[in-house]
């Protein structure tokens, strides 16, 4: 990728390192606010904490499926 | 007839009083939990970017002297050269912007045969045209992702949230700590993401 310039592809996959970290900090929280029965004041930072892991496991899996086919560039 | 009834209420209200403290205690058990996994998240991804901007490992290791250290280890004397050459399989390679440390490019010549990692100061070899398969770290750092990464955060966050769960009370906590989960990792993002801005600027 270096070699071909392509930054942005370099760049968002490295960016995917970052996200992942952070979404497997928040894990623990994420496991105690989805435990049954459900608390309904936490209702509103599950939602969001929820919908950040969603994002960083989408961005993960497409940054890393890029990455992954650029391997056919050029061959 | 009496003694029994007495023992059945004492037996009673002692029933009723592990049932009133199950309770208590479980939620108290949730208190701290939630106290914990709370201060966890934030913890960790606070220092998890603080920890990446200033490029501290979790190991320091030293080549020369065949010694794995704990944290961020300068080279003692008597432990030879600080720097590290690595094998790099390509012709010429680009400075890589992430990490922080100082890399610089030199001719393949200069690494023994057979050698894949060898300790040369980089200062011998200044003033090398770039354009090379070797590259050198600025100081000998152990240079893998998985221990600059993630692993370097998680132990003093979870040290740092235990101790808290402990002292902190789990009101105080309850009311501070729960925005502070999502804007935490966001921000620590912004911060990371704009020292990548490099990759999207060029």
């Amino acid at each position: 990728m270096e070699q071909l310039r392509h930054w942005w592809t370099l760049g968002a996959f490295e960016f995917k390192e970052h996200i992942i970290a952070m979404g497997i900090g928040l894990l623990p929280a994420y496991w105690y606010l989805w435990r049954q029965p459900l608390s309904e004041e936490d209702a509103g930072v599950r939602r969001w904490l929820t919908v950040f892991l969603a994002v960083t496991v989408w961005y993960a899996f497409g940054a890393g499926h890029v990455a992954n086919d650029f391997r056919g560039i050029g061959s | 007839m009496t003694r029994t009834v007495d023992v059945d209420e004492r037996s009673s209200q002692f029933d009723s009083s592990h049932a009133i403290d199950g309770p208590a205690s479980a939620t108290q058990t949730r208190a701290k939990v939630r106290t914990f996994v709370f201060t966890f998240g934030i913890a960790f991804t606070l220092l998890y970017t603080v920890l990446e901007r200033l490029n501290w490992p979790l190991f320091t290791y030293q080549p020369a002297a065949g010694k794995l250290y704990f944290w961020l280890h300068r080279p003692l004397s008597g432990e030879g050269p600080a720097h590290v050459l690595v094998w790099l399989d390509r012709k010429c390679r680009h400075r890589r912007v992430r990490g922080g440390l100082d890399r610089y490019d030199y001719f393949r010549s200069v690494a023994p045969p057979g050698d894949r990692f060898l300790l040369r100061p980089g200062r011998a070899l200044a003033g090398r045209p770039c354009c090379t398969e070797i590259y050198i770290t600025g100081w000998a750092t152990f240079d893998a992702d998985f221990l600059d990464s993630v692993w370097v955060a998680a132990p003093p966050a979870f040290v740092g949230a235990a101790a808290i769960t402990y002292f902190v009370p789990p009101r105080l906590a309850e009311r501070a700590w729960t925005s502070w989960l999502l804007i935490v990792p966001i921000a620590g993002l912004v911060v990371l993401g704009n020292s990548l801005l490099i990759y999207f600027v060029r």
